[in-house]
């Protein structure tokens, strides 16, 4: 008797997981949680993509821990070899790991659409208003930040991922490059993919 | 048809951007300036600036902002469709493919990858360098630099705590 009295509690408790309490079901999908992920991100991150880059690995591997270390860095490789938007080449996927297309599209719009929404209000409305001696100072005290953060995102990654002064030596090698010498970023990936596939051939043979 | 010609733009855009953020700038005022003189450059300078200060992509911010000027709200929402959708495409295609090879043998392709690791890193390290070098000026900044770096190291601190604590630092050092 004592059994089946738990168990009629359990399988209250069951149903109350799946439908919230008020039998609505309030749990957010998959979806819906990968939308609001990269929503928050794109909201709160001003000064380009690559500063979304440290919160997007957060929010993923340390947070919800949807995807590995290694996978980030499989899924920052793609989004690196294609054209566009970095940070929008990401969010895809990444949302298509996590849900196939549709946690793509999720992944995108919550990308997206904060910088479409606030700058769709800035060019209606504020554009005045917005060279403030408050907002300069807080730029003054965030964009060092940003280079801080984006530095220690690059030091986690390649901490878990390079191997051997071999690998090291050719991040160095060509950082150097693309700042001192101004090298294109579409050379370094296409230089980098020929000596992988070669590195991969030989290791095949 | 300036909506088409709007959407034509944007697209080429979005598949000859490569690199991400600022390396972008220069493509988007040849498109915008110089090809279809939709903006002069004062007003390009401007829409970076803002671009630059809002959330968000640096490209996507572009597109929102030049679609806005050139047709309103619906101009606005071509150009940003426009640019994103080589990038649904490309990135697709990409990812079926490592899919496909990742099941079939999974060595080759985790060397593959390994080798490209440092190459895909140098190109963030590089944007990080390049703010810095922008965004620090002084003592303070390079403080509040190693602090940001440190931080997000050494502990569990959600990143957006770090930025928006630099921005307030800001406040009180710069003001």
């Amino acid at each position: 008797m004592t059994t089946e009295r738990a168990k009629d509690i359990n399988k209250i408790r069951a149903v109350r997981k799946k439908t919230g309490l008020w039998g609505v079901n309030i749990k957010p999908d998959k979806n819906t949680k990968i939308f609001l992920s990269f929503l928050k991100i794109g909201a709160f991150t001003i000064g380009g993509g690559f500063v979304m880059l440290p919160l997007i690995r957060q929010e993923v591997v340390d947070r919800r821990k949807w995807i590995t270390e290694e996978q980030f860095m499989h899924f920052l490789t793609i989004a690196q070899s294609s054209p566009g938007v970095m940070a929008v080449n990401l969010s895809l996927v990444i949302g298509w790991e996590i849900n196939g297309f549709s946690g793509a599209l999720s992944g995108l719009l919550g990308a997206i659409l904060p910088s479409f929404a606030s700058i769709l209000l800035i060019a209606i409305m504020f554009l005045k208003y917005f060279e403030t001696a408050w907002l300069r100072a807080f730029f003054q005290g965030a964009i060092p930040a940003t280079s801080g953060v984006i530095g220690a995102v690059v030091f986690v990654l390649a901490r878990k991922n390079l191997k051997g002064f071999y690998q090291y030596a050719v991040l160095l090698a060509a950082t150097a490059l693309l700042i001192f010498w101004h090298w294109n970023p579409v050379l370094i990936i296409i230089l980098g993919m020929i000596t992988a596939l070669f590195m991969t051939y030989r290791r095949k043979a | 048809m300036i909506f088409w010609q709007l959407f034509i733009s944007f697209f080429k855009i979005g598949i000859f951007s490569f690199g991400g953020g600022y390396a972008t700038i220069p493509l988007i005022e040849k498109e915008i300036i110089a090809t279809h003189h939709w903006l002069t450059l004062p007003q390009f300078c401007q829409v970076v600036a803002v671009a630059g200060m809002t959330p968000g992509p640096v490209g996507i911010n572009c597109a929102t902002f030049v679609g806005y000027r050139i047709g309103g709200v619906i101009g606005s929402t071509i150009a940003t469709i426009a640019v994103v959708l080589p990038s649904i495409i490309i990135v697709s295609l990409l990812y079926y493919i490592f899919k496909k090879y990742l099941a079939k043998g999974e060595e080759a392709v985790k060397v593959f990858f390994s080798a490209m690791a440092p190459v895909v890193l140098s190109l963030v390290l590089t944007a990080a360098i390049s703010i810095a070098m922008e965004g620090i000026k002084d003592p303070r900044s390079i403080f509040i630099a190693i602090a940001a770096f440190i931080l997000s190291i050494a502990t569990k601190l959600n990143i957006l705590f770090i930025l928006a604590g630099a921005g307030l630092a800001g406040l009180i050092l710069y003001l």
